[in-house]
């Protein structure tokens, strides 16, 4: 009982365009985040969209907690089993207010039950919560959609936390944020991993946020062209060539056209 | 600030439902009683009350959920037919021929009652066969659809088909419903003659405490947290899922109320019209419903039961006057609130009122705890 996911041979394919190649990929239970870098189109959002059942791969198997097969589960049910995803653009209900947003998220999910019974005071202490951990307790009436990008990601985070996953797949958490909001939600980050026992899988383009992120000692993985390419700490991979050539860089030389 | 789609739910609406339970409960049949209401026009707004039971259920599965049925009509059929086929059971043996059968089936030769007729003796089959039918065949199409993930547009165009395949079916003869000319010449009801003033006062009563009841019942279910998921649903599907929501499971209940509020809707009307033909049932008259909810303001309720009222009633002066022109006029309706006024009446009301000196713009009140102070900025 320790590897938290399981990725193996994972090859998904868009009409003979291969998103990922026989990707392997373990997640051990003990790692609390586990960063995912690569160029674009190297499968990082194609790997979530597989486990959060968004997208069928050719062959493969994925198994959550040593025992859930999560291929071919309806993706309502992969989220109640505790895989719970971040979108790369602030997903909430704009025209929902911020507590109602926390409402569609925490409590039931079942059409019956949620008919029949009201909000419980148990339900809505654990929102205010989560919103004040968010800095979003003063909003809590707004209409999401009148909050600025930042509040709207911190708002989306909340409702995933308000959930309490087992595993958060984030896709680019900090875009567009600004530098005081990537720090923020770095401590946000942070704050979740100390406080609970959810693990964090967290796609990122931003090399500076990844860096202040991996000081944790997080293990990194660089995907490229749909398979891995490296994986190991911040400055193992950072230092792998294939990983330079690939995406990092050489710093100052690249495209300087010669005078 | 204006908003599209606001959900009412401050209470003071409820003032609005004594309003309107004050009005139409009591008001109108006093008023018939002392004499400044004729007997007819106390049956025409019967007829309405009982059509904006229907433009409810519309509003709960297009104007909260953002799924357009074309089929509503279908249902509110269901409804029409069931009860019909009762008070036509009522009165065979007294028509023109005395034949135990209703009077079309003599025209077509049939002597014999049809086997699918006989447990509509019954009144309580007829009712539980006019609200109940109609919120399972709701019930299978969801299942049918939105299991399978058909898409809205699709949906829309579905169920419009349906509708159509439903009207040409009740047209033919065979069908031993009436035919073109579907059922009417009804008798009396649970005994009691159509023809007196005082059964038709009984039947607009009923109609508008269903109504009250019925909006009551649709109130509630928008404030519960399933109406929270229906707007979501309407707003972003998709996000839905992945916060673990079994989506098609709400889109199945909510069109299966729906099915059953329309069904409800045609069992108060065919008593108090006296007639339900296919005519009401097909294509034209679902798609007239949304006319109904859009002009009215959807997503609000009231907006469906104002719509539902007002145009019906402009329908009956204007008919009256120019029959031709009609559905021109109700098209130009349409046209006009989908571009200038998108929030239908309800928003023009809204917008009016935000208007009058010293009201505030409405914030929902909701409930957070009152101890849990706004901290200041932890993170």
């Amino acid at each position: 009982m320790d590897t938290l996911l399981y990725v193996e041979g994972l090859t998904v394919s868009f009409d003979g365009f291969l998103a990922l190649r026989n990707l392997n990929l373990i997640l051990e239970r003990w790692e609390k985040i586990r960063l995912l870098i690569g160029p674009n189109g190297a499968g990082k959002t194609t790997l979530f969209d597989v486990l959060t059942g968004q997208v069928e791969p050719v062959t493969g198997r994925v198994i959550f907690e040593d025992r859930l097969d999560l291929l071919g589960l309806r993706k309502h049910r992969i989220a109640t089993h505790g895989v719970i995803r971040k979108f790369q653009t602030p997903s909430i209900f704009p025209r929902h207010t911020v507590f109602e947003n926390m409402r569609l998220s925490s409590g039931h999910k079942g059409c019956l039950a949620n008919t029949v019974s009201g909000e419980t005071a148990v339900e809505t202490d654990r929102i205010a919560s989560v919103l004040e951990q968010v800095a979003l307790l003063p909003h809590a009436n707004e209409l999401a959609g009148t909050l600025s990008h930042g509040q709207k990601q911190w708002l989306e985070m909340a409702m995933l936390l308000v959930q309490s996953p087992t595993l958060l797949l984030l896709d680019e958490p900090v875009a567009g944020m600004t530098r005081t909001e990537k720090e923020k939600t770095a401590a946000l980050l942070e704050t979740i991993v100390r406080r609970s026992t959810c693990a964090i899988m967290l796609i990122e383009h931003d090399m500076e946020f990844v860096r202040r992120i991996a000081q944790g000692g997080h293990r990194v993985t660089v995907l490229h062209e749909g398979g891995v390419l490296s994986e190991g700490s911040m400055d193992r991979v950072q230092a792998d060539e294939r990983v330079i050539e690939a995406y990092l860089g050489r710093g100052r030389v690249t495209a300087v056209a010669p005078c | 600030m204006t908003r599209a789609w606001s959900t009412p739910t401050r209470d003071a609406d409820l003032l609005w439902v004594g309003a309107f339970g004050v009005v139409f409960v009591l008001g109108l049949p006093l008023a018939n009683w002392t004499g400044f209401l004729s007997d007819y026009y106390l049956n025409l707004f019967g007829k309405y009350l009982a059509l904006a039971v229907l433009a409810l259920g519309m509003d709960l599965i297009w104007g909260y959920t953002g799924v357009l049925s074309l089929g509503q009509a279908i249902f509110f059929g269901i409804g029409a037919y069931s009860i019909g086929m009762h008070m036509m059971l009522e009165g065979s043996g007294k028509g023109v021929y005395g034949e135990p059968v209703p009077d079309f089936m003599v025209w077509n030769q049939v002597y014999q009652l049809p086997l699918f007729w006989k447990p509509y003796k019954y009144v309580l089959f007829a009712l539980a066969s006019s609200v109940l039918l109609p919120a399972a065949l709701a019930a299978l199409i969801g299942l049918l659809t939105f299991r399978r993930r058909l898409r809205d547009t699709y949906f829309a165009i579905l169920t419009q088909a349906i509708a159509f395949a439903v009207w040409l079916m009740l047209n033919r003869n065979e069908m031993r419903l009436g035919g073109t000319n579907g059922l009417t010449d009804f008798k009396s009801i649970l005994g009691f003659s159509l023809s007196a003033p005082a059964t038709l006062r009984a039947l607009y009563t009923i109609t508008a405490l269903s109504l009250a009841a019925a909006f009551l019942l649709s109130r509630r279910l928008v404030r519960s947290k399933t109406g929270l998921v229906l707007q979501a649903i309407r707003d972003n599907e998709r996000r839905l899922e992945f916060l673990g929501y079994d989506v098609s499971g709400y889109k199945i209940l909510v069109f299966a109320i729906s099915g059953a509020l329309a069904g409800v809707s045609g069992l108060l009307y065919a008593p108090q019209v006296g007639i339900i033909t296919p005519s009401q049932v097909g294509v034209l008259p679902s798609l007239e419903i949304v006319i109904w909810v859009a002009f009215g303001g959807r997503g609000t309720l009231w907006g469906a039961l104002l719509g539902a009222i007002s145009i019906n009633w402009l329908r009956s002066v204007l008919t009256g006057s120019y029959p031709r022109l009609w559905p021109i006029i109700l098209g130009s309706l349409f046209v006009t609130v989908i571009l200038l006024f998108p929030q239908g009446l309800v928003g023009v009301g809204s917008r009016l009122g935000a208007l009058l000196p010293g009201r505030a713009p409405s914030v929902r009140a909701r409930a957070v705890p009152a101890h849990a102070e706004p901290p200041s900025e932890r993170i």
